[in-house]
């Protein structure tokens, strides 16, 4: 998170600095009671260590297949990881998106994308779990306060941890995974095999593959699609909310009248129009990188409507405020206004949304791929594979089971995290969520008890 | 309110035409025309040049479009390339199917979703707050045709004789050839064949309780988030204070006097759930081979057939546009403060 929600007084004291502990990261979490955090970091460290221990030849054999381009950004990578240069402009910002961004452009299951993953990790992880010096609460931004009102709730930290483990899942793929995705091990033995046998946890389907290691490969195209269509969409949305709330008149009405066009269509026939009509026009060679990025444009195109009208409401709001009217006194631009000083303030529900929006787009991709109108064959994604279990459910159910379990654990994820947010972004709409008793770390909870909770006896 | 539905029902004409000219040019925007379906490779340039002509295909696009508008405000579809027969046809069969469909799961979310809410709104940091809670984040997380799949796995093994596709049961579907055969060769009925109403009325309450039930799961799930919300906010307002004060019975104070006012909020998400309704309908009819305007706009996917993908796609955002004029219009009924002049 960027720090541009600074609190009011802020200058008032020293600028608090990350103070890296002497323990391993992840380790004084559970000694503060914070033990999912904790595990969200230290988890994937065994997961690394695991790696490196039990398969070094696949890493190595990863370096040596390494073009002069791919070494040159892995010195980049990693060495900025290390060096600290990525951690000005905050790592977690950077560093993930990057991922994400290779993995979705070069394609699944390359090992030396998941090489740099390895290399970057524990960097990462350390960055993430690190501790701060104990800042008075009056010199808090308001993003350091969300984020500790974020741990009160074991349920969104539960989600976190679960992000982060399929992000793991994600990128060390090549890895993790016990077969290659798409090999036909052995059509006439190892065909449809019960789950929990020896060597193939989640069975075999029907040509004889192994469904762990697709679940696995196939979390990279639910994983991407939803973070790349939903930062897209989100980005449009925040385009038309911001142009429609603060330019007003004509722009505004011809915005949400679009916006209310688009919301009373139903989604998922109008992606099966669109991609009906684009698939038909395609030539046979389409490559499949091809087909995801056009299946996150329209994903996107689809999508950013909501975004739109929760900012403009955020923005017509905040632009009647006294730091914009500051701002106009003192003669800034417009763009400047606009950007530096609106948009900034109206990121709270956005980012809410945009967590949730997640675990929906990955559920609208899966529909779309259950069809046949997602990414083709053989390609393992979830909702394919949910499909191709179909023509098997009664004798052969873990084919259909396993994957659309992953879909739920995947999207319940992100609902957690964004319900976890949105209770952290704005305290009055807590809605689960209580505070703990007894200040957990050097904090005390902001906000009294529901007052209802008093009246809330009866019935 | 008479003015009101009849103004927005005029408005929702230009937008009902906004879709169809969305349609209308991603469908022109695709190389080859709906003629390369009568055309075959080795046609002459002449044969090829009639049958667009009479497709209408030489002209320039404007009246193509206008031509093609018109036809479709008169609810002229044209023909379905794969089955021969008139769209309109094809579509007035499925339609009652699919709005047969989506109103008992609208039913199911709005009643399941509701209940659920209040419960845990009532009972607020039990075990079975906290569990409907829970619960409803992972059904809300359910993709419905993963659990539309499973049901199916379940009532297989468990119920065999509980019909998992198809809207109609073998017995009838038996009885319907016999009395077909009957009629053909003009033989009197055999005894025992005739389809009681309420028989026909019991199996396809049968065939529909599964597809609305996998519908409507995930929605009545964002329900019950919702209502137990809203319910929490009433709870705490004067007016159940008073209530209970006289001395009303618990059930009574939260459904006389709560419910209706906890109902606001809820009735504006119906506008919300038509499209995801709609959206998940494609999904689970495809499953259940349930005979809806879904399973039909996917069989048209598959086998290319543009007039009906085209008609298809028109009718459902129809629908939803005017399940939103519903929904407001019930958002009245509701909550009488909110005038519609």
């Amino acid at each position: 998170m960027t720090d541009s929600f600074k609190n009011p007084d802020h200058d008032a004291g020293p600028r608090w600095q990350p103070e890296y502990p002497a323990d391993l990261p992840g380790i004084w979490q559970f000694r503060t009671g914070l033990p999912l955090l904790g595990l969200s970091v230290v988890l994937p460290l065994i997961i690394l260590l695991g790696i490196l221990i039990l398969v070094p030849g696949r890493v190595a054999t990863s370096f040596a297949e390494m073009d002069a381009v791919q070494l040159v950004l892995l010195v980049l990578f990693v060495g900025g990881t290390y060096t600290g240069v990525y951690r000005r402009v905050a790592i977690e910002v950077v560093a993930w998106p990057c991922m994400a961004f290779l993995v979705g452009f070069f394609g699944p299951g390359k090992p030396w994308l998941a090489t740099y993953f390895l290399l970057t990790l524990p960097a990462i992880l350390a960055f993430l779990g690190r501790k701060h010096a104990p800042v008075p609460k009056y010199l808090k931004s308001n993003w350091v306060l969300t984020r500790e009102r974020f741990t009160y709730s074991t349920l969104a930290q539960v989600g976190f941890l679960g992000i982060v483990l399929l992000y793991c899942l994600t990128f060390l793929a090549p890895y993790l995974s016990p077969y290659p995705p798409n090999k036909h091990l052995d059509i006439e033995n190892l065909r449809l095999l019960q789950p929990f046998v020896e060597g193939h946890l989640l069975g075999t389907d029907d040509y004889s593959r192994d469904i762990l290691s697709r679940i696995i490969h196939g979390a990279w195209i639910s994983m991407t699609i939803g973070i790349f269509a939903v930062s897209l969409s989100v980005s449009i949305g925040l385009m038309a909310g911001l142009l429609a709330g603060y330019v007003g008149g004509w722009t505004d009405w011809f915005i949400m009248r679009l916006v209310d066009f688009l919301l009373s269509l139903p989604r998922l026939v109008l992606l099966l129009v669109i991609l009906a009509v684009l698939i038909a026009s395609w030539p046979k060679d389409v490559p499949t990188e091809y087909r995801i990025h056009v299946i996150i444009a329209i994903l996107a195109a689809t999508g950013w409507m909501g975004t739109a009208r929760l900012v403009r409401g955020e923005v017509l709001s905040v632009k009647e405020r006294d730091f914009v009217q500051a701002g106009r006194a003192l003669g800034l631009s417009q763009i400047r206004i606009l950007m530096g000083h609106v948009a900034p303030n109206c990121l709270a529900p956005v980012i809410v949304s945009a967590t949730l929006g997640v675990g929906g787009t990955i559920l609208v991709e899966a529909g779309l791929s259950f069809l046949g109108l997602g990414v083709p064959p053989p390609t393992a994604t979830w909702g394919a594979m949910v499909n191709e279990g179909r023509e098997f459910l009664i004798d052969a159910p873990w084919i259909t089971f396993f994957p659309g379990i992953t879909i739920v654990i995947a999207v319940t994820c992100f609902n957690l995290v964004g319900d976890g947010l949105r209770d952290a972004m704005d305290p009055r709409l807590a809605s689960a969520g209580r505070p703990p008793k007894g200040g957990r770390r050097n904090v005390a909870p902001d906000e009294a008890p529901d007052e209802g909770e008093a009246e809330n006896e009866a019935a | 309110m008479f003015f009101f539905v009849i103004r927005r029902l005029l408005a929702g004409i230009p937008l009902i035409f906004l879709v169809f000219l969305g349609i209308f040019f991603l469908v022109h925007a695709m190389p080859g025309d709906p003629s390369d379906f009568y055309i075959k490779p080795e046609s002459p340039p002449a044969e090829i040049q009639l049958i667009r002509e009479q497709m209408g295909l030489d002209k320039p696009l404007l009246v193509q479009l206008g031509k093609q508008s018109w036809n479709y405000a008169q609810l002229e579809f044209g023909k379905s390339f794969s089955k021969n027969v008139d769209v309109s046809k094809l579509i007035l069969e499925a339609l009652p199917n699919t709005l047969m469909l989506s109103a008992l799961s609208l039913f199911l979310i709005f009643t399941l979703g509701t209940l659920m809410g209040i419960l845990s709104a009532v009972k607020q940091y039990s075990f079975l707050d906290k569990g409907i809670t829970l619960g409803s984040l992972f059904l809300y997380s359910m993709p419905s045709f993963w659990l539309a799949l499973m049901m199916v796995y379940v009532v297989a093994h468990w119920f065999p004789s509980w019909p998992i596709s198809g809207m109609v049961g073998e017995t009838i579907r038996m009885k319907e050839a016999a009395i077909a055969e009957s009629a053909m060769l003009n033989l009197p009925l055999p005894a025992g064949v005739a389809v009681g109403f309420w028989e026909r009325i019991v199996d396809s309450l049968q065939h529909l309780v599964l597809p609305a039930i996998a519908l409507g799961v995930a929605p009545a799930a964002g329900v019950a988030r919702y209502a137990r919300s809203s319910m929490l906010e009433v709870i705490r307002m004067d007016y159940i204070r008073t209530a209970r004060a006289k001395g009303l019975p618990g059930w009574k104070v939260i459904f006389k006097h709560a419910l209706r006012n906890s109902l606001i909020p809820i009735v504006t998400l119906l506008g919300l759930y038509l499209p995801f309704l709609i959206s998940g309908a494609v999904l689970v009819e495809t499953i259940f081979a349930w005979p809806g305007m879904g399973l039909l706009i996917v069989e048209g996917i598959f086998l290319r057939d543009y007039p009906v993908i085209i008609a298809n796609g028109l009718l459902l955002s129809c629908l939803v546009i005017v399940g939103n004029l519903l929904a407001d219009v019930l958002y009245g009924v509701v909550d009488p403060r909110i005038s519609y002049d």
